[in-house]
């Protein structure tokens, strides 16, 4: 069963003492699994951050209904009672600092557990344990969490929800304002989450660059409407939606573009290939490299037929042919193409062929 | 061209904590656009703090477009340079978008019709008109930062210091806020320090200083650091994508110069694909 389900959600915010409404959210409706990295995206204002609020009751649905976990939300009834709910929900916040209060790092840290219901000894260890997963060293728990930099504040923060076990694990732009290479740990560090506890993580984020090595799914806002949801590839089929909803293509898809516009020929290559667009600068060498190679193979032997006359094409063909029948019979088709002299070499291998075996 | 802002032996130290410059000098070039980097707590905003007097040196001397800062000038250098925060929140002080914008400018006892015009102007440009009398923190990051952002424009500063200023804004918002930026720095020869991670702005700025252990340790141009990994990896970077890609290439054996963007690498690669007009 989805760990999470929504039926036409809709929630409007009251303006000047009730006399305007807004709708900040409007027929929202997706299933989320158990075990999933979700990625939310949207420009700033898209609602992106009034749906995380709706996850542990924060805000609660005007129109529509959100189950979460065991409880479901509707509109007109209001929900008491949701610490049990709270355990199972962990959101971070924007900024790490509005969610970090205690004197240590340690308070910090138990403060979810002991409210939950944890003993002292068992709220250390899940502290411990906890800032351990951040990868925090332990020296900061005697700190205080003001005395950290941005980065670890932001683990900390992470670490401080991790300490209650919970089962979803929802982050608002968690990536903003660390430095890359933290940004990269960290979406990293979610995504092991998913991967080795089972736990579902949403992630709310402009930035698609990063989340796309590690999120299987992936939802786009616009003005309060989910205008899309759909996995990696599916996402990446659609560059005019990202750029509607006013998110910035990844580089990988802009590269893709440019093939496109470019060079069809390559692009084609790419595409025949199989396989879903290279998303890392070093998964995108080795594809560039392939392709330039298949291209370079192609115009060689494109030259070749024009300097030649056909029989010395075929009897050249053949010779190849030859050569390369003992590396592997497959590698025969691959010469077997289209024009007539080649045509008639290709049905001299295959006889040849046959009468070898 | 002159220095606008120029450190002299600079030494400076959080109370009850080791000392984080003990003897820098730098200066920075009347309209450039520089970029601060280092590693984490190695003092680059306590440096663009310095720059505004937010921070008082403990010795040596700053000296903004010539004159010497100090309890004296102080407050006129707070209106020459103005300093963007990380985070938009604490820069908020009225209950509209459009009485934030104001405060600074009542400092600087501007006519109300000027004050008006500026508001006006500067709130088109930002895209922001439509908040004028919404409070701050009804909006979001993003629109937050903007507002920010046009809190300051309307001040006409020369200098204008970005703390981590663009890392909530949305792409696109990001984007056309280079843009302008960008234009701005012609138009009214704008000098920018700028704190960041983000590797398109660093490419975007005309040098970079590297600040480490408290001293001024190189200053280079964006492409001279996005090629020395090791010194990148210190100051927690990344290159821009195309660079990454093109050194991933090099490394692979493909003779491929280092490209800014992608669109440079495609026509490197294949200088015969047809170039679009």
């Amino acid at each position: 069963m989805a760990i999470v389900s929504s039926e036409k959600l809709g929630y409007q915010y009251v303006v000047n003492g009730g006399s305007a409404q807004s709708f900040a959210l409007k027929d929202i409706s997706f299933e989320w699994e158990q075990g999933q990295f979700y990625a939310i995206l949207g420009a700033a204002g898209s609602g992106k951050s009034t749906l995380l609020q709706h996850l542990n009751g924060i805000l609660q649905p005007t129109v529509g209904r959100i189950r979460v976990l065991d409880v479901m939300f509707e509109a007109g009834v209001k929900q008491k009672g949701l610490k049990p709910l709270r355990k199972r929900v962990g959101l971070v916040f924007q900024f790490p600092e509005q969610q970090l209060f205690a004197d240590t790092v340690e308070q910090d840290l138990m403060f979810g557990p002991l409210q939950f219901g944890m003993s002292e000894q068992e709220a250390r260890q899940a502290a411990r344990e906890a800032l351990h997963t951040v990868g925090l060293p332990e020296a900061v728990l005697t700190m205080n969490p003001f005395q950290l930099s941005g980065g670890q504040m932001r683990k900390a923060a992470i670490a401080a929800v991790l300490a209650s076990n919970p089962d979803l694990l929802v982050l608002d732009e968690p990536t903003a304002t660390l430095d890359p290479l933290s940004r990269q740990e960290l979406i990293q560090l979610l995504h092991r989450l998913t991967v080795e506890q089972g736990k579902t993580v949403v992630v709310v984020t402009h930035r698609l660059d990063e989340v796309l090595p590690a999120a299987s799914h992936y939802m786009l806002m616009k003005a309060g409407r989910l205008v899309f949801q759909g996995s990696r590839a599916e996402l990446l089929a659609q560059p005019l939606q990202l750029q509607d909803a006013g998110l910035a293509l990844p580089a990988a898809l802009r590269l893709r573009q440019l093939l496109d516009e470019r060079c069809k020929e390559r692009s084609s290559v790419l595409e025949a290939k199989g396989q879903e667009v290279p998303i890392t600068a070093s998964e995108w060498a080795e594809r560039l490299i392939e392709v330039r190679q298949i291209h370079q193979m192609r115009k060689r032997e494109q030259d070749g037929e024009q300097a030649l006359s056909p029989t010395v094409r075929s009897t050249k063909l053949l010779q190849q042919q030859q050569s390369e029948q003992s590396a592997e019979l497959g590698a025969n088709v691959y010469y077997a193409i289209t024009r007539d002299s080649e045509s008639a070499v290709r049905s001299l291998c295959v006889l040849k062929g046959e009468d070898e075996r | 061209m002159a220095a606008i802002i120029r450190f002299n032996q600079v030494g400076f130290q959080y109370p009850k904590r080791e000392s984080m410059f003990a003897d820098l000098s730098l200066h920075i070039e009347q309209g450039q656009w520089v970029t601060i980097v280092g590693p984490n707590g190695s003092g680059k905003s306590t440096l663009t703090k310095l720059m505004n007097g937010l921070l008082a040196p403990r010795s040596g001397t700053i000296q903004i477009g010539g004159v010497t800062l100090d309890g004296h000038t102080v407050s006129d250098i707070h209106r020459r340079v103005g300093y963007l925060f990380q985070n938009p929140d604490n820069q908020f002080i009225a209950a509209t978008v459009q009485d934030d914008m104001a405060f600074g400018m009542e400092n600087r006892c501007l006519s109300q019709e000027e004050m008006q015009r500026r508001i006006n102007q500067v709130s088109v440009e930002l895209g922001i008109q439509d908040w004028l009398h919404r409070h701050p923190s009804s909006l979001s990051g993003g629109q937050k930062q903007r507002v920010a952002i046009a809190g300051l424009l309307v001040l006409d500063p020369e200098v204008m210091i970005w703390d981590e200023a663009t890392s909530m804004l949305d792409e696109q918002a990001r984007r056309e806020f280079m843009t302008r930026m960008r234009q701005l720095r012609v138009e009214r020869r704008l000098t920018i320090v700028s704190v960041t991670h983000d590797a398109e702005e660093i490419m975007a700025s005309d040098r970079v200083l590297v600040i480490k252990d408290g001293k001024l340790v190189a200053g280079l141009t964006p492409m001279e650091l996005f090629v020395q990994g090791e010194l990148l990896q210190e100051c927690c970077l990344r290159p821009p994508f195309a660079v990454e890609l093109s050194l991933e290439l090099r490394r692979r054996g493909v003779d491929v110069d280092i490209c800014r963007d992608e669109e440079e690498l495609v026509n490197a690669l294949w200088p015969s694909c047809p170039v679009k007009s």
